[in-house]
């Protein structure tokens, strides 16, 4: 083709001086932390993983009590000065439960995003640079697992193998496969039609080769803010299942199994379910602000939908 | 000329423009003083990012308001402050007193909205007319705009019609409030050379009918010298020269317009280096200081550490030019020491059996399925190449798009399986390899592409990227690998210092120069250039085909050069091949083909494309403007609808013909009344 893009200004009208071109493709980790700052949202979002992440790392160190210590001569004793969440049925500190908590609920999250993004990027990449008839199946397959709804079906799947927190997770991420080949693909058809991707064919490379060195690389952006969005979601997902009895069991200090044995006690003793449900609360908002700020730097498009 | 005593449509006063950004203040006009006369065609050239396109935006107030910054100057449209109006005074200018055509004519139409309405939409938004009244204007625009069958066209939607159509489209939209000033923005880059051609000779009329005032914003000299009557000279923010446009491209002041203009490889001798502008453009967000061209420029002294003003260069009053040199004795402007460019490589005398023979080579691509999954109808996109290329030998390939020269490429570079013909590389027939020795044999042919941004990985460090072929082939330690990079690097004169670097943070030409050392890394007998320089601003241009031509002497190297730019062609091809919907049309020696055209097409082709030397008015080289369409091929010969010369005979189908024959060369023309024709007579001065 013979069109010739002379002018920097012709491409976007807006983004003047070549800005966009350091932002293509790669990602310029400096631009992302000049936009961040411009963004309250995106800022408090950080702020609020930051706080559970270092909660996670130091739960030993800040929880005041052991989670499991039982003080049966303090059962569900409302919120105090030396209980500042109060305690359970068996007498065992919140504020401690909630911190150990995060250890458990936050690494569900991570777990699962890890393995549903790690499977996905790649069956999505290769699908997407295979082309034909391959794609045609896995996208059918991906398709027929989409038309489940994703709860039930994770529902489905925790009950076949059996209550536990593991299979909870694999469950959950499962689920979550197709939405990570999907965006996967999406790019790697875009990508290889990309004159470097044409060039390391001519190198001779092999469609692993490929994958590897040009397509993920390139197709990380839309995957990472997708994935900072799932984190938040795959925690609340996981919460649900262990509410329900289908994760994490008796005395592992979860935040949906906290939720749903202080079901039964949130007339009277509203502090038992109250603050698990509210660790839940901000962690997943905290994730998705997050994940919204960074969307809105990598596809600025989306501003504001 | 009564041009001095015209008033002033367009004044512009020492405008100072920034914007700030997260890298620092990028300074994107530094005081630029401009006016354009009432009927004048006045050009704005110079390279990519120097400040054109922001000095015309400014003028009618596109920029984005937030994000930019005006310290100093001042804008006058017609006797009215630009700046200081509000946006609801600003909205009654634009379009009215100020139209605006753009470079890519897809974009700047919407393509929702029929060609009428998006017409009439502009002229119910400036003026109280009735509906019947918009649609008759609306039309006869059009027709002024030689766009045949108006009332057909004013039906279609925009991806309906042509680049050349749709700029067609634009102007009349341009022109449909009588504005005072149209300001065209690189409005014929994206086109070919014979619609462009077609498009700068209506505009100019049109221009001058109307008494419109033009302000023509271009990278191509040799445009300006064909279009405007006075120009301005931009480099890095400044006007770094100014003045009728005859003074300043037969005498330029300027050592910046003087190695613009010696870069050109119009100018230059074939197969000689050019004389390329050493450096690139300096990064506006850090401007050195003094004469900003001070880093490259030959005659650079004392005195540019300040920064000049525009000195009177000797002969007409109006030729100014912002150098020092002016100012201090003006004589020794002549004495400007030539820059040096690497050292002369000797014309090729290739020899031998072919390296790469194609025989009978088709592609066509399947459009339109069907229910049962079968195609409608194909796109030929090549039909019937025969080619050999010879090792050391460069073989150009000229032609307009979608003529096929992307595709040739493609197909070389086994990307793309011909439907028909066979590809045999150094004595192997490429079809018949297993996949695994295919791989093995591609490391002796490699492809350059045309936009150095997107064919190097904008995530892999530089020199990964460099050594990518050799990592991909073998296993070699990574010290290995970074010794190879450096020595690949140096071959293309690439600093090694920098290549722990990722693309982004060079230049267009020094990318380019990447994916050179990339393409030599595994040690090639061959190379495709496909279109390697049209991303690139002349200065670079130069630099790279001066690699070329080093590599080429060097390494004993192979070209098969693409190129719709017949002056590059003209200048690194010992032989050329013409394109036209897919077929060759003429294949001879570069000097042959080039210099004498036989076939019609060429001929046109030719004539179509401007040049500095010469001020002849431009001629319609072709009769029909619409390329025939690839889908449904046209019968006998393909250029008959277009050609000047079409006769009986032409109805049927053409073959190539040997018309002369020296030493073992043939030439051959696809046209039966190559030698009816009338000799070939564009004088050439230059040359």
């Amino acid at each position: 083709m013979t069109a010739i893009d002379k002018s920097p200004l012709a491409a976007s009208q807006v983004d003047l001086v070549g800005i966009s071109e350091a932002r293509a493709g790669a990602i310029d980790w400096r631009y992302v932390w000049y936009q961040l700052r411009q963004s309250p949202l995106a800022l408090l979002g950080l702020a609020i993983i930051a706080i559970v992440l270092v909660v996670m790392a130091g739960a030993p160190l800040i929880a005041p009590y052991d989670p499991n210590r039982l003080d049966l001569l303090h059962r569900l004793a409302p919120p105090s000065l030396e209980h500042w969440f109060g305690t359970d049925e068996v007498g065992r500190d919140l504020l401690s439960r909630v911190l150990y908590g995060a250890r458990v609920s936050v690494t569900v999250g991570f777990a699962v995003v890890g393995i549903s993004m790690g499977v996905g990027t790649l069956v999505g990449a290769f699908s997407g640079l295979a082309g034909g008839r391959t794609d045609t199946v896995i996208m059918r397959i991906m398709d027929v697992l989409l038309s489940f709804p994703s709860f039930v079906m994770a529902i489905a799947l925790a009950a076949a193998l059996g209550p536990d927190l593991i299979n909870a997770m694999l469950a959950i991420a499962i689920v979550r496969i197709p939405f990570y080949v999907r965006l996967t693909r999406g790019q790697a058809l875009s990508l290889r039609e990309r004159p470097y991707v044409k060039a390391a064919v001519t190198f001779g490379a092999r469609p692993l080769t490929i994958v590897r060195l040009h397509i993920i690389p390139n197709a990380l952006a839309p995957i990472i803010v997708q994935s900072t969005l799932d984190i938040g979601s795959a925690i609340l997902t996981a919460s649900a299942l262990s509410f329900i009895g289908l994760g994490a069991q008796q005395p592992t200090a979860e935040w949906g199994a906290m939720v749903s044995n202080g079901r039964d006690f949130l007339l009277d003793q509203w502090w038992y379910p109250t603050f698990p449900g509210f660790a839940i609360l901000v962690t997943a908002v905290g994730f998705n602000l997050f994940g919204d700020g960074l969307r809105d730097i990598f596809d600025p498009r989306l501003r504001g939908k | 000329m009564t041009a001095d005593l015209a008033r002033n449509v367009v004044e512009i006063d020492g405008l100072t423009l920034d914007f700030p950004t997260y890298r620092g203040r990028v300074h994107a006009l530094s005081d630029v003083t401009l006016a354009v006369r009432e009927g004048e065609i006045v050009g704005l050239v110079g390279e990519s990012g120097c400040g054109k396109s922001v000095t015309s935006m400014s003028i009618i107030r596109l920029l984005p308001p937030g994000s930019t910054d005006v310290t100093s100057g001042t804008i006058q449209l017609l006797g009215r402050d630009v700046l200081g109006a509000d946006e609801r005074e600003m909205e009654g200018v634009r379009g009215k007193l100020v139209s605006m055509v753009f470079q890519e004519p897809m974009n700047a139409l919407n393509p929702t909205i029929r060609i009428g309405r998006q017409i009439t939409q502009v002229i119910h938004r400036h003026e109280r007319v009735s509906a019947v009244e918009a649609e008759e204007r609306a039309e006869a625009l059009l027709t002024e705009m030689q766009v045949p069958d108006a009332q057909r066209i004013m039906r279609s939607y925009p991806f309906e019609l042509s680049g050349g159509m749709r700029q067609r489209v634009l102007l009349a939209m341009a022109f449909s409030c009588n504005p005072a000033v149209l300001i065209a923005d690189e409005p014929t880059t994206a086109l070919d050379v014979t619609v462009q051609a077609q498009v700068l000779m209506l505009l100019k009329e049109r221009a001058k009918q109307r008494g419109t005032s033009v302000l023509f914003i271009t990278h191509d000299l040799a445009v300006v010298a064909q279009l405007c009557d006075s120009v301005y000279v931009m480099y890095a923010g400044h006007i770094v020269e100014e003045g009728p446009t005859r003074d300043v491209l037969r005498r330029p002041a300027h050592p910046y317009t003087r190695a613009l203009l010696r870069s050109l490889p119009d100018l230059g001798s074939p197969r000689e280096p050019l004389a390329a502008i050493a450096g690139t453009v300096p990064d506006l967000a850090n401007l050195p200081t003094g004469c900003a061209f001070r880093p490259r420029c030959p005659a650079a002294h004392d005195a540019c550490q300040r920064v000049p003003r525009l000195f009177a260069a000797p002969g007409d009053a109006r030729h100014r030019a912002a150098c020092w040199l002016l100012y201090e004795k003006a004589g020794s402007l002549e004495s400007v020491p030539r820059v040096s460019a690497d050292d002369a490589p000797a014309v090729g005398t290739p020899t031998g059996a072919p390296l790469l023979a194609l025989d009978d080579i088709a592609v066509r691509f399947p459009v339109g399925f069907d229910w049962r999954g079968r195609a409608r109808g194909h796109v030929h996109a090549l039909n019937g190449i025969d080619l050999a290329l010879r090792s050391g030998e460069t073989l150009g390939v000229v032609g307009e798009s979608g003529c096929g020269k992307t595709t040739l490429a493609q197909v070389v570079m086994r990307l793309l399986t011909p439907s028909r013909g066979r590809i045999v590389f150094d004595g192997i027939d490429l079809a018949e390899l297993e996949p695994s020795r295919l791989r093995e044999i591609r490391r002796r042919f490699q492809i350059v592409f045309q936009d150095p941004q997107s064919s190097l990985d904008p995530r892999m460090r530089v020199w990964r990227a460099i050594v990518e072929p050799l990592a991909i082939l073998g296993k070699h330690s990574t010290s290995w690998l970074r010794e190879k990079a450096r020595a690949l690097a140096e071959e293309v004169g690439l600093r090694s210092g920098q290549l722990d670097r990722y693309p982004h943070e060079f230049s267009g030409g020094q990318r380019q120069r990447i994916a050179i050392a990339r393409a030599l890394a595994s040690g090639p007998d061959l190379l495709v250039l496909d279109e390697p320089t049209s991303a690139l601003d002349v200065s670079v241009q130069a630099q790279i085909l001066n690699l070329f031509l080093a590599l080429q002497k060097r390494l004993g190297l192979a070209y098969l050069f693409i190129s719709h730019n017949v002056a590059v062609v003209r200048h690194i091809a010992d032989r050329v091949a013409v394109m036209y919907l897919g077929q060759i049309v003429e294949l001879g020696t570069s000097a042959q083909v080039l210099d004498q055209p036989g076939h019609p097409y060429t001929r046109a082709l030719l004539a179509s494309v401007p040049k500095i030397g010469s001020n002849e008015t431009l001629e319609l080289p072709v009769r029909s403007m619409e390329l025939p369409s690839n889908f449904h091929l046209p019968i006998g010969c393909f250029f008959r609808d277009r050609c000047p010369f079409a006769g009986p005979g032409c109805e049927k189908p053409q073959h190539l013909l040997k018309t002369e024959r020296t030493a073992d060369e043939p030439r051959m023309v696809r046209c039966h009344r190559v030698r009816a024709l009338p000799p070939w007579l564009r004088e050439d001065p230059e040359r």
